[in-house]
């Protein structure tokens, strides 16, 4: 019989290098911040945008000149009109396109289709008096281009990468938009000399169709990320946003409007400049050609300034001034130049005004506004974030373009019955401006309260803990929470923006908690003196020192004299008296422990004697030292508890294991839990090398183990490396070690991120291997900010994922194969001979059932788990909901929502196999992956057996019963492994079998199984022997060898001999 | 004693055990202690708190309070199974009639598997929230009635 290895391919720890990248080092993709398998994706998008955009930009250069040779300025409102009739009208059309046609098809075609009227426009204009109409055509079509281009590019991004790679590699081919700007914009002037303003059409025809080419290439390449099948139906994601857009409520639906309102706004303004910008290219340049060749070089330009700007300035002003300062630049600089056109006239030339003004509003609508105006959306909960940036970017831009068209077109019609030449051009302006100004200083105004909205929104979403996801404005949320911190409230609030305040600002805590400090009740008070000590910012320290003195009532803390009697405190919570202690004693600069010492009397609290002697080992001199240590050692073998436990405190905050050391052994060994929890965290505290195993011991101890849980995650990457030899380690208990592992994840650096990583990859084949691999996978995408994610993909790369997804479906395919030929149902049926022996063979073939269709839940669990490491986990999450629900309109909701989220290779087989269908149909599906071969149900269980490694431990067990009760026979050198199992109930499974199957062997074998671990195949062996050997009476022979249990991880890949 | 198989076939028949899988159950039977009592044996009396749920795997007991017999169990049967979680005091002594062989449970090695295995508290949440629900439908009837008759008795 051939076993089947495909199970045991092990996805590659370091992906090959593509071709491309053969020659290059590391660091320039490190520079790029790409990994190696996107780097082919990324520079074909990359090629496409920038090829359509230089198509794009030569056609939209010859187009306008045309335009406005032709027809002037003053039609551009009906163009402008017409153009939101034809965005809003072919957005739908794309829509509708989209559900009939494959979306590889359907990108093709669009690309295909942007380019080729620009050849019937080129014969439309040779033929005379059709140039007027073929000129409007073109610049309508040009609104067309914008588009579907626009949705052609972001479809194919969205198909291409997911979330997380197109946050790498987005800004990078965006930046072919801007690369497009400058080789178009130098170009045009040479292709108008070369070819004149008609053939730049063929050219730009030309650009497109090399786009379209490069599309076509990405889709072949990619076929994975282009589904060739048509959508079935709606897609259920669709289906959310109704209802998402009902959850706008209150705070969420003014903001909502007040986004609209931004973004009409924005788009107003763009279309008031840039018709005045072309008027005034029209009446001062004239000639087509030489409007053609001012905007390529204007083009050319502005790119230049935009890629500079956008490499080297955009993102380190966003971080600077924020975003919402950054979003004020754009319509400040419109007022600040217009200002200087209109009000200043004379002082500047108008057309070099509104070419300036024309620079600005490119520069920082495509730089500024383009990096900043996303964080916008990022107040919205995740859950209708989507759904409120389509809706609103959907219709406030040809709401505006259209409003905007209608307000040019009023003012062009008033000003043609007035006479439009009578009016001179500086008024004509000036009424434009007019309406510029209104417009920027409404947009000013919008901004400043979307502001103020963006903040509250953060705050509620940190109050329901998504702060993580959120990259706001920290300014204004640390104001307002400083706001909520000196308005009245609980104190779960007021500990929550402290706590906040912590994280957001730690260097500006002391400013902020010193003034507060007498008014919070003392629960805030310690924990604001602990956060500030946290934190000391040297810039407000003695102030905040004063304050903190300032709570301590009336008498000097640091004046001996005032310490004769020490009082001081007596006002305060001994807890908040020892913090202020703790706080003042520890960012002096020239602290004094002297007046400690009358705090070492016996009638002092536990808590703030032990900070005394803690501060005083610290700070002071030895006698006084000596002292400090002496009332330690009480405290610590001090009968009460509290003393114990304060005590142990002062430990790790003295850090003076060494001093202290005949004390500490018995303390591991303290009743009271509480005082071995705090001598944990007080051996983090003091980083005392010495009793580090101490704290992985007690991970064993439910008493102590979340005390050793938080001490390990302190100590951080120092005992990471024993942390993950005691979760290796094969004679700790499994759920010791999976808790080892948990704290792996919990400490999150990237050097556990890689442990986690190799032991995910590492489980696969091995004994335990299986519920290894899901609680790894829960751990790693459990780390906050995605880091577990990016680690994994970091080091696996998206094939070393896909690998891993492969072998499940590659277990699941030997499932369903067992599933199939055993035909357990059956064979259960057919069970014959005396009572008992049918009855053991229908629970057998019972158990077995129950634990092959356990073992594929787990495995679709598993699945479900890794599919989170590629795609949203919000899309996944609600998928596996569907999915698991008995529901079968939910079943097909969740396939539904997989299919439109997944491209993987094996797609079709993982959602067949997700599908309520038979076993045989789910076995075909997956035939790709591994073919699947009739074999007789003993030969089938063999094979099962086989693959023990793969197993469960209970279903290897259950394949032994079955084949006891079936009376088949099994590889000897398999049986014999398995005897040496780690589980008990399997070597149990085996020695029933043996019983069965060679009874002789089992009486020889069964002298060197006793004693077993397991108290069960213990009495199990005690009994087989008096069965099998009645003149030994069930004693166990004298001189017995422990037997050597396997290890539970060895590999299911290595041979493995009996003993 | 009792091999695996035949533990969790007897642990199967426990109803907060139901629904768990196999798997869960084996190891969880595996940590039950295999006990065995002589005839007339009190294995517990009323009023006595209770910690522990017990399977008859071979003999009979019988459940009273005083000398009244309440029931008799023989082997699958489980009792005790409620003090598992809440500790209460007995509501009725338990005897053997002839020699028994018990598999005990203590809240101990149930709380020990349910922190190795969470799956098990859900699965027993969901039971006796379906027993609440049970009860409140066969409640409610006997509830109307009762208003029903008070309003009668009123007019």
């Amino acid at each position: 019989m051939k076993l089947d290895r495909s199970l045991l391919r092990i996805p590659s720890w370091r992906l090959k290098p593509s071709s491309l990248l053969r020659e290059r080092t590391p660091r320039l993709l490190r520079w790029l911040n790409l990994r190696p398998e996107e780097v082919e994706r990324t520079l074909l998008m990359f090629g496409f945008y920038t090829a359509t955009s230089i198509g794009v930009l030569w056609l939209e250069a010859s187009s306008v000149a045309l335009f406005l040779s032709q027809y002037g300025a003053r039609t551009l409102p009906l163009i402008y009109m017409s153009g939101a009739l034809v965005a809003t009208v072919l957005g739908w059309l794309y829509s509708r396109v989209q559900r009939r046609l494959p979306l590889r098809q359907m990108l093709i075609g669009v690309a295909f289709c942007l380019a080729l009227p620009l050849l019937l426009f080129r014969l439309g204009l040779a033929v005379s008096g059709w140039a007027l109409f073929v000129v409007f055509a073109m610049r309508l079509w040009l609104e067309a281009v914008y588009v579907l281009s626009d949705l052609n590019n972001s479809i194919a991004a969205n198909q291409l990468f997911n979330i997380r790679e197109l946050k790498r590699t987005f800004p990078l081919i965006s930046s072919g938009v801007l690369l497009a700007d400058v080789l178009s914009g130098f170009s045009l002037p040479l292709v108008l000399s070369w070819v004149g303003i008609e053939n730049v059409l063929l050219f730009a025809c030309l650009m497109m169709a090399l786009g379209a080419l490069l599309l076509l290439r990405l889709c072949q390449r990619y076929r994975t990320s282009f589904p060739e099948a048509r959508r079935r139906s709606d897609s259920p994601v669709a289906a959310r946003v109704t209802s998402g857009t009902r959850l706008l409520r209150g705070q969420l639906q003014r903001y909502s409007r007040l986004l609209f309102a931004f973004f009409m706004l924005s788009q107003g303004l763009y279309l008031l400049v840039d018709f005045q910008f072309l008027n005034q290219l029209q009446q001062t340049l004239g000639q087509e050609e030489r409007i053609a060749q001012f905007l390529g070089l204007f083009g050319g330009v502005l790119g230049l300034v935009e890629l500079s700007t956008q490499w080297f300035l955009a993102s380190r002003l966003i971080e600077r001034l924020g975003v919402f300062i950054v979003m004020m630049v754009l319509p400040g600089s419109v007022l600040f130049i217009l200002m200087a056109v209109v009000a200043g006239s004379g002082l500047v030339n108008l057309f070099w005004g509104l070419v300036a003004l024309k620079f600005c509003d490119e520069l920082f609508r495509y730089t500024l506004l383009a990096g900043a105006a996303p964080v916008l959306f990022q107040a919205i909960p995740e859950r209708v974030q989507a759904e409120v940036q389509a809706l609103v970017r959907g219709v406030a831009d040809p709401l505006a373009t259209l409003g905007a068209g209608l307000v040019i077109g009023g003012l062009v019609w008033l000003f043609n019955h007035l006479g439009w030449l009578t009016v001179p051009p500086l008024v004509q302006a000036q009424v434009f401006a007019g309406l510029v100004v209104v417009g920027a200083v409404a947009w000013l105004l919008v901004i400043f309260w979307l502001r103020d909205d963006y903040v509250r929104l953060l705050v509620l979403s940190a109050e329901r803990g998504q702060l993580s996801s959120i990259e706001g404005d920290l300014r204004s949320m640390k104001r307002a929470l400083i706001e909520a911190l000196s308005r009245p409230g609980t104190e779960a609030d007021k500990r929550s923006c402290i706590e906040l305040l912590s994280q957001i600002d730690a260097a500006g805590l002391g400013e902020v908690l010193g003034p507060l400090l007498p008014e919070l009740p003392p629960g805030l008070q310690q924990l604001s003196l602990e956060v500030m000590l946290a934190h000391p910012n040297p810039r407000s320290l003695s102030a905040t020192r004063a304050q903190v003195q300032a709570l301590s009532v009336g008498v000097d803390l640091l004046r001996p004299q005032g310490l004769s009697h020490p009082t001081s405190g007596a006002a305060l919570h001994p807890e908040v008296l020892a913090a202020a202690l703790r706080y003042l004693w520890l960012t002096a600069e020239r602290p004094d422990a002297y007046p400690l010492t009358s705090y070492l009397r016996p009638d002092q609290n536990p808590a703030v004697r032990a900070t005394a002697a803690a501060l005083i080992v610290r700070t002071g001199a030895p006698v006084l030292v000596a002292q400090a240590l002496d009332s330690l050692r009480q405290m610590l073998s001090h009968p009460e508890v509290s003393e114990r436990l304060m005590g142990c405190r002062a430990l790790g905050e003295a850090a003076c294991f060494q001093a202290l050391r005949d004390q500490v052994p018995q303390l591991f060994n303290d009743p009271a839990s509480e005082v071995r929890c705090a001598l944990l965290e007080a051996i983090a505290a003091a980083r005392a090398q010495d009793h580090y195993a101490v704290l992985l011991q007690s991970l064993c101890d439910p008493t102590t183990q979340t005390a050793a849980r938080l001490a390990l995650v302190r100590l951080g990457n120092t005992t990471l490396k024993a942390l993950v030899e005691f979760a290796e380690d094969l004679r700790v208990a499994e759920p010791v070690q999976l808790r080892a592992w948990t704290i792996v994840g919990e400490i999150g650096t990237p050097a556990a991120i890689a442990w986690l990583t190799q032991r995910l990859r590492a489980a696969w084949g091995q004994y335990a291997g299986l519920r290894l691999r899901y609680a790894l996978l829960k751990i790693l995408l459990r780390i906050p900010r995605e880091a577990g994610i990016e680690g994994v993909l970091e080091r696996l790369g998206r094939r070393g994922v896909e690998a891993l997804i492969d072998q499940e479906l590659l277990l699941l395919a030997q499932v369903y194969a067992a599933r199939l030929d055993l035909d357990l149902e059956n064979l259960a049926a057919k069970a014959s001979g005396p009572n008992s022996t049918v009855s053991e063979a229908v629970h057998s073939a019972d158990l077995l059932a129950r634990a092959l269709h356990d073992t594929l839940v787990d495995s679709q669990e598993r699945l479900f788990l890794l599919l989170r490491l590629l795609y949203p986990a919000q899309a996944i999450q609600a998928a596996s909901f569907n999915i698991q629900s008995e529901l079968g309109g939910s079943l097909a909701g969740g396939l539904e929502i997989l299919d439109n989220t997944l491209n993987l290779p094996h797609k079709r087989a993982l959602l067949t196999v997700l599908d309520r269908c038979p076993d045989a149909e789910k076995r075909n599906s997956l035939g790709e992956l591994a073919p699947y071969r009739r074999l007789r149900a003993a030969e089938r269980l063999r094979q099962l057996i086989e693959l023990r490694a793969f197993l469960s431990d209970w279903t290897l067990a259950c394949c032994f019963h079955l084949a006891r009760s079936q009376r088949w026979s099994l590889p000897t050198k398999s049986t014999l492994a398995c005897l040496r199992h780690p589980t008990g109930y399997v070597r149990e499974a085996v020695l029933s079998y043996l019983q069965m199957a060679s009874p002789r062997t089992l009486l020889a074998l069964l002298p060197r199984l006793y004693p077993d671990p397991n108290h069960i195949v213990n009495a199990q062996v005690r009994s087989l022997m008096t069965t099998l050997n009645p003149s030994a009476n069930g004693q166990p022979p004298l001189a017995t060898q422990p037997p050597k249990r396997q290890p539970r991880r060895r590999s299911g890949s290595e041979p493995l001999h009996a003993d | 004693m009792l091999t695996s198989v035949d533990r969790l076939l007897f642990v199967r028949r426990v109803p907060v055990f139901q629904e768990l899988r196999d798997d869960f159950l084996v190891r969880l039977a595996a940590l039950m202690d295999e006990v065995g009592y002589p005839p007339q044996h009190t294995i517990f009396t009323e009023g006595q708190e209770g910690q522990s749920l017990f399977i008859v795997v071979r003999g009979q007991v019988r459940v009273h309070l005083g000398l009244q017999e309440l029931a008799r169990l023989a082997q699958g049967a489980c009792f005790g199974e409620m003090s598992l979680f809440d500790s209460e005091p007995r509501s009725a002594s338990v005897t053997t009639l002839d020699a028994c062989e018990c598999l005990v449970l203590t809240q101990q090695q149930l709380y020990e598997a349910i922190d190795e295995t969470p799956d098990i508290a859900v699965n027993i949440i969901r039971l006796l929230s379906r027993r609440i629900r049970d009860l409140n439908q066969r409640l409610n009837p006997v509830l109307q009635g009762q208003v029903a008759q008070d309003r009668s008795v009123k007019a």
